[in-house]
Protein backbone atom coordinates (compact mmCIF):
# COMPACT_ATOMS: atom_id res chain seq x y z
CA UNK A 1 0.00 0.00 0.00
CA UNK A 2 1.57 3.47 -0.91
CA UNK A 3 0.64 5.92 2.09
CA UNK A 4 2.50 9.13 1.45
CA UNK A 5 2.44 11.60 4.34
CA UNK A 6 2.56 15.88 2.94
CA UNK A 7 6.03 17.31 4.17
CA UNK A 8 4.48 19.12 6.76
CA UNK A 9 2.88 17.19 8.74
CA UNK A 10 5.56 14.15 8.51
CA UNK A 11 8.47 17.03 10.25
CA UNK A 12 5.56 17.77 12.56
CA UNK A 13 5.37 13.48 13.86
CA UNK A 14 9.22 13.48 13.40
CA UNK A 15 9.28 16.79 15.99
CA UNK A 16 6.36 14.87 18.28
CA UNK A 17 8.12 11.39 18.43
CA UNK A 18 12.16 13.03 19.14
CA UNK A 19 10.05 15.27 22.12
CA UNK A 20 8.45 11.88 23.01
CA UNK A 21 11.64 10.11 23.03
CA UNK A 22 13.54 12.59 25.24
CA UNK A 23 10.86 13.08 27.67
CA UNK A 24 11.10 9.09 28.24
CA UNK A 25 14.90 9.41 28.14
CA UNK A 26 14.89 12.38 30.19
CA UNK A 27 12.26 11.00 32.99
CA UNK A 28 13.93 7.17 32.78
CA UNK A 29 17.35 9.67 33.80
CA UNK A 30 15.29 10.88 36.71
CA UNK A 31 13.84 7.74 37.55
CA UNK A 32 16.89 5.81 37.94
CA UNK A 33 18.32 5.89 41.54
CA UNK A 34 21.68 4.75 42.42
CA UNK A 35 22.88 3.86 45.90
CA UNK A 36 26.38 4.84 46.98
CA UNK A 37 28.31 4.16 50.04
CA UNK A 38 31.50 5.25 51.60
CA UNK A 39 34.26 2.51 50.56
CA UNK A 40 34.62 1.51 54.24
CA UNK A 41 31.21 0.14 54.02
CA UNK A 42 31.19 -3.79 54.04
CA UNK A 43 28.26 -4.68 51.79
CA UNK A 44 28.60 -4.71 47.90
CA UNK A 45 24.76 -5.13 47.74
CA UNK A 46 21.92 -5.46 49.57
CA UNK A 47 18.32 -7.00 49.04
CA UNK A 48 15.72 -4.06 48.84
CA UNK A 49 13.80 -5.27 51.96
CA UNK A 50 17.37 -3.92 53.87
CA UNK A 51 17.83 -0.98 51.82
CA UNK A 52 14.18 -0.01 53.24
CA UNK A 53 15.50 -0.80 56.94
CA UNK A 54 18.38 0.95 56.45
CA UNK A 55 16.80 4.65 55.47
CA UNK A 56 13.50 3.91 57.60
CA UNK A 57 16.45 3.72 60.47
CA UNK A 58 15.73 -0.02 62.08
CA UNK A 59 18.98 -0.67 60.89
CA UNK A 60 21.52 1.28 62.46
CA UNK A 61 24.92 -0.33 62.26
CA UNK A 62 26.54 -2.32 59.48
CA UNK A 63 27.61 -6.13 59.77
CA UNK A 64 30.96 -4.51 60.79
CA UNK A 65 29.64 -3.14 63.59
CA UNK A 66 30.05 0.61 62.55
CA UNK A 67 27.30 2.58 62.32
CA UNK A 68 25.47 3.82 59.06
CA UNK A 69 25.45 7.49 58.50
CA UNK A 70 22.19 8.22 56.19
CA UNK A 71 21.99 10.96 53.59
CA UNK A 72 19.30 12.01 51.41
CA UNK A 73 18.48 14.30 48.79
CA UNK A 74 15.46 16.29 50.57
CA UNK A 75 13.12 18.49 47.98
CA UNK A 76 14.52 16.51 44.50
CA UNK A 77 12.96 14.27 42.14
CA UNK A 78 15.09 11.73 42.30
CA UNK A 79 14.28 11.67 46.63
CA UNK A 80 10.44 11.22 45.23
CA UNK A 81 11.32 8.27 43.13
CA UNK A 82 13.69 7.05 45.67
CA UNK A 83 11.12 7.30 48.87
CA UNK A 84 8.09 5.55 46.37
CA UNK A 85 10.40 2.58 45.21
CA UNK A 86 12.56 1.73 48.11
CA UNK A 87 10.66 2.99 51.20
CA UNK A 88 6.51 2.64 50.37
CA UNK A 89 6.39 5.79 51.48
CA UNK A 90 6.15 8.96 49.32
CA UNK A 91 8.48 11.90 49.77
CA UNK A 92 6.13 14.11 52.62
CA UNK A 93 5.04 10.40 54.37
CA UNK A 94 9.36 9.81 54.81
CA UNK A 95 9.42 13.61 56.05
CA UNK A 96 6.52 13.08 58.14
CA UNK A 97 7.64 9.45 59.38
CA UNK A 98 11.66 10.41 60.27
CA UNK A 99 9.94 13.86 62.18
CA UNK A 100 7.63 11.32 64.07
CA UNK A 101 10.74 9.39 65.23
CA UNK A 102 13.18 12.45 65.97
CA UNK A 103 10.14 13.44 68.55
CA UNK A 104 9.94 10.35 70.23
CA UNK A 105 13.21 9.80 70.98
CA UNK A 106 13.55 6.91 68.03
CA UNK A 107 16.07 8.84 65.48
CA UNK A 108 18.27 11.35 64.25
CA UNK A 109 17.13 12.80 60.96
CA UNK A 110 19.40 12.09 58.12
CA UNK A 111 21.74 14.22 56.48
CA UNK A 112 20.35 16.25 53.65
CA UNK A 113 21.93 17.96 50.79
CA UNK A 114 20.65 19.67 48.00
CA UNK A 115 22.77 18.42 44.86
CA UNK A 116 24.16 15.45 44.41
CA UNK A 117 27.66 16.53 43.92
CA UNK A 118 27.55 17.64 48.04
CA UNK A 119 26.08 14.15 48.29
CA UNK A 120 28.74 12.30 47.03
CA UNK A 121 31.17 14.26 48.08
CA UNK A 122 29.95 14.16 52.29
CA UNK A 123 29.43 10.06 51.38
CA UNK A 124 33.13 10.05 50.14
CA UNK A 125 34.27 11.53 53.22
CA UNK A 126 32.16 9.92 55.89
CA UNK A 127 32.78 6.43 57.49
CA UNK A 128 29.64 4.14 57.12
CA UNK A 129 27.95 6.35 54.92
CA UNK A 130 25.23 5.12 52.61
CA UNK A 131 23.27 7.70 49.91
CA UNK A 132 21.37 7.73 46.47
CA UNK A 133 21.82 9.51 43.46
CA UNK A 134 20.32 9.56 39.54
CA UNK A 135 21.93 7.50 37.34
CA UNK A 136 24.24 9.46 35.33
CA UNK A 137 25.96 11.05 38.25
CA UNK A 138 30.08 10.71 38.79
CA UNK A 139 30.36 8.05 41.48
CA UNK A 140 34.63 7.97 41.20
CA UNK A 141 35.12 8.22 45.02
CA UNK A 142 32.19 6.26 46.47
CA UNK A 143 31.05 2.82 46.16
CA UNK A 144 27.88 1.91 44.54
CA UNK A 145 25.93 -0.69 46.06
CA UNK A 146 23.49 -2.79 43.97
CA UNK A 147 20.13 -3.80 45.44
CA UNK A 148 18.28 -6.88 44.45
CA UNK A 149 15.06 -8.04 44.95
CA UNK B 1 12.03 30.73 84.92
CA UNK B 2 12.64 27.72 83.06
CA UNK B 3 9.33 28.74 81.21
CA UNK B 4 10.65 31.69 80.24
CA UNK B 5 13.63 30.42 79.08
CA UNK B 6 12.08 27.75 76.89
CA UNK B 7 9.37 30.25 75.33
CA UNK B 8 11.94 32.49 74.76
CA UNK B 9 14.16 30.21 73.12
CA UNK B 10 11.57 29.13 70.81
CA UNK B 11 10.34 32.75 70.53
CA UNK B 12 13.75 33.54 68.55
CA UNK B 13 14.06 30.25 66.70
CA UNK B 14 10.12 31.35 65.33
CA UNK B 15 11.65 34.28 64.16
CA UNK B 16 14.76 33.48 62.36
CA UNK B 17 13.14 32.06 58.86
CA UNK B 18 12.79 28.90 57.73
CA UNK B 19 15.12 26.18 59.56
CA UNK B 20 15.07 22.62 59.97
CA UNK B 21 17.27 21.06 63.35
CA UNK B 22 19.92 23.18 65.27
CA UNK B 23 23.13 21.67 65.98
CA UNK B 24 24.91 20.84 68.86
CA UNK B 25 27.62 19.01 70.49
CA UNK B 26 27.74 16.50 68.34
CA UNK B 27 23.75 16.03 68.69
CA UNK B 28 20.99 17.93 67.25
CA UNK B 29 18.17 20.31 68.49
CA UNK B 30 14.52 20.14 66.89
CA UNK B 31 11.70 21.52 68.52
CA UNK B 32 7.87 22.82 68.06
CA UNK B 33 5.56 25.15 69.29
CA UNK B 34 1.68 25.29 68.67
CA UNK B 35 -1.68 27.89 69.66
CA UNK B 36 -4.40 26.62 68.92
CA UNK B 37 -8.03 27.91 69.25
CA UNK B 38 -11.09 25.95 70.17
CA UNK B 39 -14.80 26.51 70.29
CA UNK B 40 -17.91 24.80 71.18
CA UNK B 41 -21.54 25.04 70.77
CA UNK B 42 -23.04 24.36 74.04
CA UNK B 43 -20.36 21.76 76.33
CA UNK B 44 -16.85 22.45 77.33
CA UNK B 45 -14.55 20.43 76.54
CA UNK B 46 -11.46 20.34 78.40
CA UNK B 47 -11.62 24.09 79.01
CA UNK B 48 -13.62 26.85 78.56
CA UNK B 49 -14.92 26.56 74.48
CA UNK B 50 -18.43 27.44 74.90
CA UNK B 51 -16.76 30.93 75.31
CA UNK B 52 -14.19 30.24 72.77
CA UNK B 53 -10.33 29.66 74.35
CA UNK B 54 -6.91 30.20 73.10
CA UNK B 55 -6.01 28.07 76.54
CA UNK B 56 -4.79 25.17 74.21
CA UNK B 57 -1.08 25.12 73.33
CA UNK B 58 1.77 23.16 73.09
CA UNK B 59 5.55 23.65 73.37
CA UNK B 60 8.67 20.62 72.88
CA UNK B 61 12.15 20.91 72.60
CA UNK B 62 14.39 18.60 72.37
CA UNK B 63 18.33 17.41 71.95
CA UNK B 64 19.74 13.64 71.04
CA UNK B 65 22.72 12.55 69.71
CA UNK B 66 24.48 8.96 68.72
CA UNK B 67 27.12 8.55 71.80
CA UNK B 68 28.50 5.35 70.52
CA UNK B 69 27.44 2.80 67.35
CA UNK B 70 24.20 2.13 67.95
CA UNK B 71 23.92 3.74 71.45
CA UNK B 72 21.93 6.94 71.38
CA UNK B 73 20.65 9.49 74.31
CA UNK B 74 18.70 11.90 74.53
CA UNK B 75 15.17 14.30 76.17
CA UNK B 76 12.25 16.30 75.39
CA UNK B 77 10.64 19.30 77.56
CA UNK B 78 7.25 19.77 76.60
CA UNK B 79 4.85 21.45 78.23
CA UNK B 80 0.87 22.15 77.25
CA UNK B 81 -2.27 24.03 78.65
CA UNK B 82 -5.54 22.72 78.06
CA UNK B 83 -8.20 24.37 80.21
CA UNK B 84 -6.79 23.40 83.44
CA UNK B 85 -4.92 20.69 82.16
CA UNK B 86 -1.08 21.33 82.01
CA UNK B 87 -0.91 24.87 82.47
CA UNK B 88 2.24 25.37 80.53
CA UNK B 89 4.51 23.63 83.74
CA UNK B 90 7.22 22.03 82.03
CA UNK B 91 7.75 18.78 82.21
CA UNK B 92 10.22 15.90 80.98
CA UNK B 93 7.90 14.06 78.01
CA UNK B 94 11.12 11.53 77.56
CA UNK B 95 14.59 10.67 78.38
CA UNK B 96 16.62 7.61 77.30
CA UNK B 97 19.16 6.20 76.72
CA UNK B 98 17.98 3.68 73.15
CA UNK B 99 20.92 0.69 72.83
CA UNK B 100 20.28 -0.84 68.99
CA UNK B 101 22.01 -4.37 69.59
CA UNK B 102 20.63 -5.54 65.93
CA UNK B 103 17.58 -4.98 63.95
CA UNK B 104 15.40 -7.90 66.03
CA UNK B 105 16.52 -6.31 69.77
CA UNK B 106 17.08 -3.13 71.47
CA UNK B 107 17.00 -1.76 74.83
CA UNK B 108 15.49 1.19 75.75
CA UNK B 109 15.94 2.95 79.49
CA UNK B 110 14.52 5.77 81.20
CA UNK B 111 11.22 7.58 80.17
CA UNK B 112 9.76 6.65 76.93
CA UNK B 113 7.04 7.01 74.73
CA UNK B 114 4.64 4.01 75.72
CA UNK B 115 3.07 1.62 72.86
CA UNK B 116 -1.03 1.99 72.75
CA UNK B 117 -1.97 1.83 69.64
CA UNK B 118 -0.78 3.16 66.55
CA UNK B 119 -0.54 6.51 67.24
CA UNK B 120 0.26 6.84 70.96
CA UNK B 121 3.39 7.52 70.83
CA UNK B 122 3.53 10.29 68.50
CA UNK B 123 0.26 11.97 70.06
CA UNK B 124 2.37 14.79 72.00
CA UNK B 125 3.66 15.62 68.51
CA UNK B 126 1.21 17.36 65.97
CA UNK B 127 2.77 17.55 62.48
CA UNK B 128 2.36 13.80 62.71
CA UNK B 129 -1.59 13.50 61.72
CA UNK B 130 -3.72 15.72 60.15
CA UNK B 131 -6.19 16.33 63.09
CA UNK B 132 -6.06 18.26 65.45
CA UNK B 133 -7.49 15.88 68.38
CA UNK B 134 -6.67 12.01 67.62
CA UNK B 135 -9.81 10.05 67.72
CA UNK B 136 -11.18 10.28 71.77
CA UNK B 137 -12.39 6.41 71.43
CA UNK B 138 -9.18 5.79 71.68
CA UNK B 139 -7.12 8.77 72.21
CA UNK B 140 -8.95 10.23 74.99
CA UNK B 141 -7.35 13.55 75.50
CA UNK B 142 -8.21 13.90 79.23
CA UNK B 143 -6.18 10.46 80.30
CA UNK B 144 -2.72 11.55 78.24
CA UNK B 145 -0.84 12.99 80.32
CA UNK B 146 -0.78 9.19 82.03
CA UNK B 147 -0.51 7.36 78.94
CA UNK B 148 1.88 8.82 76.73
CA UNK B 149 5.01 7.60 78.62
CA UNK B 150 6.95 5.11 81.20
CA UNK B 151 10.04 5.48 83.10
CA UNK B 152 11.28 2.17 83.26
CA UNK B 153 13.12 -0.04 80.56
CA UNK B 154 11.90 -2.11 77.35
CA UNK B 155 13.13 -3.65 74.54
CA UNK B 156 12.20 -3.82 70.72
CA UNK B 157 12.25 -5.17 67.42
CA UNK B 158 12.18 -6.06 64.30
CA UNK B 159 11.76 -9.87 63.18
CA UNK B 160 11.87 -11.09 59.56
CA UNK B 161 9.32 -13.49 58.38
CA UNK B 162 10.29 -13.87 54.65
CA UNK B 163 7.04 -13.71 52.66
CA UNK B 164 4.75 -13.28 55.37
CA UNK B 165 6.03 -9.94 56.31
CA UNK B 166 8.16 -8.53 59.58
CA UNK B 167 6.49 -8.65 62.96
CA UNK B 168 7.85 -5.70 64.91
CA UNK B 169 7.41 -6.27 68.89
CA UNK B 170 7.81 -3.59 71.76
CA UNK B 171 7.41 -4.46 75.72
CA UNK B 172 7.85 -2.15 78.84
CA UNK B 173 7.78 -2.09 82.73
CA UNK B 174 7.90 1.00 84.41
CA UNK B 175 6.26 3.64 86.61
CA UNK B 176 3.61 5.94 84.66
CA UNK B 177 2.64 9.38 86.03
CA UNK B 178 -0.88 9.74 87.29
CA UNK B 179 -1.16 13.85 88.20
CA UNK B 180 -3.58 15.17 91.13
CA UNK B 181 -4.64 17.69 88.69
CA UNK B 182 -4.81 15.74 85.48
CA UNK B 183 -7.39 14.17 83.68
CA UNK B 184 -7.83 10.93 85.35
CA UNK B 185 -8.52 12.85 88.55
CA UNK B 186 -10.81 15.29 86.94
CA UNK B 187 -12.91 12.36 85.36
CA UNK B 188 -13.52 11.08 88.53
CA UNK B 189 -14.01 13.75 90.90
CA UNK B 190 -16.92 14.79 88.35
CA UNK B 191 -18.16 11.27 88.55
CA UNK B 192 -17.71 11.12 92.34
CA UNK B 193 -18.64 14.64 93.85
CA UNK B 194 -15.29 14.79 95.53
CA UNK B 195 -11.38 16.32 95.39
CA UNK B 196 -8.52 14.19 94.39
CA UNK B 197 -5.77 14.14 97.27
CA UNK B 198 -3.05 11.90 96.06
CA UNK B 199 -2.30 8.64 93.91
CA UNK B 200 -0.25 5.96 94.23
CA UNK B 201 0.73 4.34 91.23
CA UNK B 202 1.97 0.14 91.07
CA UNK B 203 4.64 -1.01 88.33
CA UNK B 204 3.12 -0.83 84.71
CA UNK B 205 3.52 -3.06 81.92
CA UNK B 206 2.93 -2.45 78.25
CA UNK B 207 3.40 -4.19 75.25
CA UNK B 208 2.39 -4.14 71.37
CA UNK B 209 2.96 -6.84 68.47
CA UNK B 210 2.83 -5.06 65.04
CA UNK B 211 2.62 -6.72 61.59
CA UNK B 212 3.82 -4.87 58.52
CA UNK B 213 1.81 -7.58 56.38
CA UNK B 214 2.99 -9.00 52.90
CA UNK B 215 0.44 -6.16 51.46
CA UNK B 216 2.84 -2.93 50.61
CA UNK B 217 1.64 -0.76 53.31
CA UNK B 218 -0.96 -2.83 55.64
CA UNK B 219 -0.05 -3.22 59.04
CA UNK B 220 -1.76 -4.47 61.88
CA UNK B 221 -1.10 -4.57 65.93
CA UNK B 222 -2.01 -5.06 68.86
CA UNK B 223 -0.81 -3.70 72.10
CA UNK B 224 -1.96 -3.81 75.97
CA UNK B 225 -1.38 -1.73 78.72
CA UNK B 226 -1.97 -3.08 82.61
CA UNK B 227 -1.53 -0.53 85.31
CA UNK B 228 -2.92 -0.42 89.15
CA UNK B 229 -3.41 2.22 91.17
CA UNK B 230 -5.05 3.91 94.58
CA UNK B 231 -6.93 6.81 93.95
CA UNK B 232 -7.16 8.83 97.50
CA UNK B 233 -10.15 11.43 97.39
CA UNK B 234 -11.80 13.73 99.57
CA UNK B 235 -15.91 13.41 99.58
CA UNK B 236 -16.20 17.05 99.99
CA UNK B 237 -18.85 17.93 98.09
CA UNK B 238 -21.98 18.77 101.04
CA UNK B 239 -25.10 18.38 99.07
CA UNK B 240 -24.07 15.10 97.27
CA UNK B 241 -22.13 13.26 100.03
CA UNK B 242 -24.85 14.48 102.95
CA UNK B 243 -27.28 12.03 100.74
CA UNK B 244 -25.06 9.58 100.17
CA UNK B 245 -24.83 8.80 103.78
CA UNK B 246 -28.00 7.59 104.20
CA UNK B 247 -27.37 4.89 101.57
CA UNK B 248 -23.66 4.52 103.35
CA UNK B 249 -25.59 4.20 106.89
CA UNK B 250 -27.98 0.84 105.30
CA UNK B 251 -24.94 -0.64 103.44
CA UNK B 252 -23.28 -0.45 107.14
CA UNK B 253 -26.48 -1.66 108.96
CA UNK B 254 -26.87 -4.94 107.05
CA UNK B 255 -30.97 -4.83 107.03
CA UNK B 256 -33.24 -2.40 105.48
CA UNK B 257 -35.23 0.25 107.12
CA UNK B 258 -38.11 -1.94 106.50
CA UNK B 259 -36.15 -4.80 108.88
CA UNK B 260 -35.39 -2.25 111.08
CA UNK B 261 -38.74 -0.63 112.01
CA UNK B 262 -39.54 -4.17 111.96
CA UNK B 263 -36.97 -5.12 115.05
CA UNK B 264 -37.79 -1.20 116.31
CA UNK B 265 -41.58 -2.55 116.69
CA UNK B 266 -40.61 -5.27 118.58
CA UNK B 267 -38.63 -2.90 120.71
CA UNK B 268 -34.71 -4.83 119.97
CA UNK B 269 -33.91 -1.36 118.43
CA UNK B 270 -34.25 2.42 118.45
CA UNK B 271 -36.75 3.90 115.79
CA UNK B 272 -35.60 3.86 112.44
CA UNK B 273 -33.05 7.14 111.83
CA UNK B 274 -33.79 8.98 108.90
CA UNK B 275 -32.13 12.64 108.63
CA UNK B 276 -28.33 13.08 108.13
CA UNK B 277 -28.01 14.03 112.06
CA UNK B 278 -29.28 11.08 113.28
CA UNK B 279 -26.94 8.89 110.98
CA UNK B 280 -24.17 10.90 112.01
CA UNK B 281 -25.06 10.16 115.84
CA UNK B 282 -24.70 6.07 114.96
CA UNK B 283 -20.60 7.07 113.35
CA UNK B 284 -21.50 7.50 110.02
CA UNK B 285 -20.95 10.66 107.99
CA UNK B 286 -19.95 10.61 104.30
CA UNK B 287 -19.28 14.15 104.00
CA UNK B 288 -15.05 15.12 104.57
CA UNK B 289 -14.16 11.40 104.29
CA UNK B 290 -10.60 10.22 102.51
CA UNK B 291 -11.59 7.41 100.17
CA UNK B 292 -9.40 4.89 99.19
CA UNK B 293 -10.12 3.82 95.68
CA UNK B 294 -8.04 0.88 94.13
CA UNK B 295 -8.63 0.72 90.29
CA UNK B 296 -6.82 -2.52 88.11
CA UNK B 297 -6.88 -1.62 84.52
CA UNK B 298 -6.22 -4.06 81.49
CA UNK B 299 -6.32 -1.90 78.61
CA UNK B 300 -6.07 -3.55 74.97
CA UNK B 301 -6.01 -1.85 71.66
CA UNK B 302 -6.21 -3.83 68.34
CA UNK B 303 -5.40 -1.28 65.28
CA UNK B 304 -4.82 -1.91 61.43
CA UNK B 305 -3.58 0.55 58.93
CA UNK B 306 -3.59 1.09 54.82
CA UNK B 307 -1.59 3.37 53.26
CA UNK B 308 -1.90 3.51 49.53
CA UNK B 309 0.39 6.60 48.05
CA UNK B 310 -1.54 9.65 49.61
CA UNK B 311 -4.11 7.71 50.97
CA UNK B 312 -4.03 6.35 54.60
CA UNK B 313 -7.10 4.41 56.15
CA UNK B 314 -6.80 3.39 59.87
CA UNK B 315 -9.46 1.74 62.20
CA UNK B 316 -8.75 0.95 66.05
CA UNK B 317 -10.74 -0.23 68.49
CA UNK B 318 -9.81 -0.37 72.52
CA UNK B 319 -11.01 -2.22 75.43
CA UNK B 320 -10.36 -1.42 79.11
CA UNK B 321 -11.30 -3.51 81.58
CA UNK B 322 -11.68 -1.92 85.35
CA UNK B 323 -12.13 -2.94 88.71
CA UNK B 324 -12.37 -1.12 91.54
CA UNK B 325 -13.29 -0.70 94.54
CA UNK B 326 -14.17 2.26 97.46
CA UNK B 327 -13.32 2.34 100.49
CA UNK B 328 -14.00 4.69 102.97
CA UNK B 329 -12.75 4.58 106.97
CA UNK B 330 -15.97 3.29 108.44
CA UNK B 331 -16.64 -0.29 110.16
CA UNK B 332 -17.75 -1.81 107.21
CA UNK B 333 -15.14 -0.36 104.93
CA UNK B 334 -16.01 -1.06 101.12
CA UNK B 335 -18.82 0.99 99.83
CA UNK B 336 -19.00 0.25 96.03
CA UNK B 337 -17.10 -2.67 94.22
CA UNK B 338 -17.34 -2.85 90.67
CA UNK B 339 -16.02 -4.53 87.38
CA UNK B 340 -16.43 -3.01 84.26
CA UNK B 341 -15.26 -2.25 80.69
CA UNK B 342 -14.83 0.57 78.74
CA UNK B 343 -14.48 0.30 74.96
CA UNK B 344 -13.92 2.46 72.14
CA UNK B 345 -13.43 2.32 68.10
CA UNK B 346 -13.08 4.59 65.25
CA UNK B 347 -12.96 4.72 61.25
CA UNK B 348 -10.47 7.31 59.82
CA UNK B 349 -9.21 8.25 55.92
CA UNK B 350 -6.92 11.44 55.09
CA UNK B 351 -5.70 11.70 51.67
CA UNK B 352 -2.71 14.69 50.78
CA UNK B 353 -4.22 16.20 47.38
CA UNK B 354 -0.81 18.05 47.22
CA UNK B 355 2.16 18.79 49.05
CA UNK B 356 0.48 21.85 50.74
CA UNK B 357 -2.97 20.64 51.70
CA UNK B 358 -4.68 17.12 53.11
CA UNK B 359 -8.34 16.35 54.11
CA UNK B 360 -8.83 14.03 56.81
CA UNK B 361 -12.39 12.77 58.53
CA UNK B 362 -13.04 10.14 61.05
CA UNK B 363 -15.80 8.48 63.04
CA UNK B 364 -15.26 7.67 66.77
CA UNK B 365 -16.98 5.99 69.31
CA UNK B 366 -16.69 5.89 72.72
CA UNK B 367 -18.30 4.16 75.87
CA UNK B 368 -16.82 5.06 79.17
CA UNK B 369 -18.89 1.66 80.81
CA UNK B 370 -20.08 -0.68 77.97
CA UNK B 371 -22.51 -2.18 80.42
CA UNK B 372 -24.70 0.80 80.73
CA UNK B 373 -24.25 1.99 76.71
CA UNK B 374 -27.64 3.99 77.81
CA UNK B 375 -26.42 5.55 80.98
CA UNK B 376 -29.22 4.41 82.85
CA UNK B 377 -27.14 2.80 86.03
CA UNK B 378 -24.50 5.75 85.94
CA UNK B 379 -27.42 7.82 86.34
CA UNK B 380 -28.43 5.96 89.33
CA UNK B 381 -25.39 5.56 91.25
CA UNK B 382 -24.14 9.35 90.15
CA UNK B 383 -26.42 11.26 89.44
CA UNK B 384 -25.16 12.77 86.40
CA UNK B 385 -26.84 12.91 82.96
CA UNK B 386 -27.09 9.39 81.09
CA UNK B 387 -25.59 11.23 78.32
CA UNK B 388 -22.88 10.94 79.64
CA UNK B 389 -22.07 7.26 79.43
CA UNK B 390 -21.60 7.61 74.96
CA UNK B 391 -19.98 9.81 72.60
CA UNK B 392 -20.07 9.63 68.57
CA UNK B 393 -18.10 12.42 67.26
CA UNK B 394 -18.10 12.60 63.32
CA UNK B 395 -14.42 14.60 62.42
CA UNK B 396 -13.23 16.48 59.17
CA UNK B 397 -10.22 18.19 59.43
CA UNK B 398 -7.93 20.16 56.95
CA UNK B 399 -4.52 20.45 57.34
CA UNK B 400 -2.20 23.07 55.45
CA UNK B 401 1.73 22.86 55.05
CA UNK B 402 2.25 26.12 54.76
CA UNK B 403 6.29 25.46 54.70
CA UNK B 404 8.15 22.56 56.04
CA UNK B 405 7.94 24.82 59.52
CA UNK B 406 4.61 26.15 59.78
CA UNK B 407 1.50 23.80 59.91
CA UNK B 408 -1.93 25.35 60.29
CA UNK B 409 -5.16 23.26 61.16
CA UNK B 410 -8.56 23.59 60.96
CA UNK B 411 -11.08 20.74 62.79
CA UNK B 412 -15.23 20.59 63.01
CA UNK B 413 -16.69 18.01 65.20
CA UNK B 414 -20.22 16.65 65.16
CA UNK B 415 -21.13 15.24 68.66
CA UNK B 416 -23.49 13.29 70.10
CA UNK B 417 -22.84 12.31 74.10
CA UNK B 418 -20.85 13.50 76.91
CA UNK B 419 -18.25 11.14 77.22
CA UNK B 420 -15.23 12.81 76.20
CA UNK B 421 -15.80 15.58 78.31
CA UNK B 422 -15.67 16.41 81.77
CA UNK B 423 -18.53 16.60 84.21
CA UNK B 424 -16.42 19.06 86.29
CA UNK B 425 -15.95 21.31 83.53
CA UNK B 426 -19.16 21.90 82.82
CA UNK B 427 -21.63 25.44 83.73
CA UNK B 428 -24.71 24.90 86.15
CA UNK B 429 -28.08 26.09 86.11
CA UNK B 430 -29.64 28.11 88.50
CA UNK B 431 -30.92 24.51 90.36
CA UNK B 432 -27.11 23.21 90.54
CA UNK B 433 -28.45 20.80 87.44
CA UNK B 434 -25.62 20.87 84.52
CA UNK B 435 -26.02 23.03 81.74
CA UNK B 436 -24.88 20.51 78.80
CA UNK B 437 -26.37 19.33 75.36
CA UNK B 438 -26.36 15.92 74.08
CA UNK B 439 -25.43 17.26 70.41
CA UNK B 440 -23.14 19.51 70.00
CA UNK B 441 -20.37 21.17 67.85
CA UNK B 442 -17.00 21.18 68.10
CA UNK B 443 -14.30 24.03 66.48
CA UNK B 444 -10.77 23.71 66.77
CA UNK B 445 -8.17 25.59 65.26
CA UNK B 446 -4.55 25.30 65.02
CA UNK B 447 -1.02 26.76 64.17
CA UNK B 448 2.53 24.88 64.66
CA UNK B 449 5.75 25.62 64.11
CA UNK B 450 8.28 23.00 63.93
CA UNK B 451 12.05 23.43 63.54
Amino acid sequence: MNFKVPKKQSQLLLACIVFIVMLVLTSGAYAEVVFVANKTVPIEQVSAREIRDIFIGEQVKWKNGKRIVLVVLMGTDIHKEFTKKYTRKTSSQFFTYWRSLIFTGKGVFPMSFDTEEELISFVANTEGAIGYVSSGTKTDNVKTIKVTD
Amino acid sequence: MKKSILMSALIILLLSGNIWALEYAGGNIHGFISQGYLDSSDNNFLADTHSGTFQFREMGINYSREILSGLRGGFQLFSRDLGDIGNNEIEIDWAYLDYNYRKWLGVRLGKMKTPMGFYNETRDFDISRVNVFLPQGVYNEGWRDSFTAKTGVGIYGKIPMNQLGDLKYQAQVGEMDIEEDGGIAKFTDGQTHSTTLDFDVDTTYAAELQWETPLPGLRIGVSGNWFDYDHYFSTNDTTYWRNRTEQAFWIGAGITPEEWAFLAGMGFLPPVPTTYEEYQAYGVDMIGLRIEMPVENYYYILSAEFVWGDLTLAAEFAQDEIEYKMMAPLPYGTLIERKFKFEGYYYSAAYRFTEWFELGTYYSVFYPDCTDKEGYETQRIYDVPREINWSKDTCLSARFDINQNWILKIEGHSIDGLAVMYIIDQDKNKDESLDVDKDWNLFAFKLTYTF
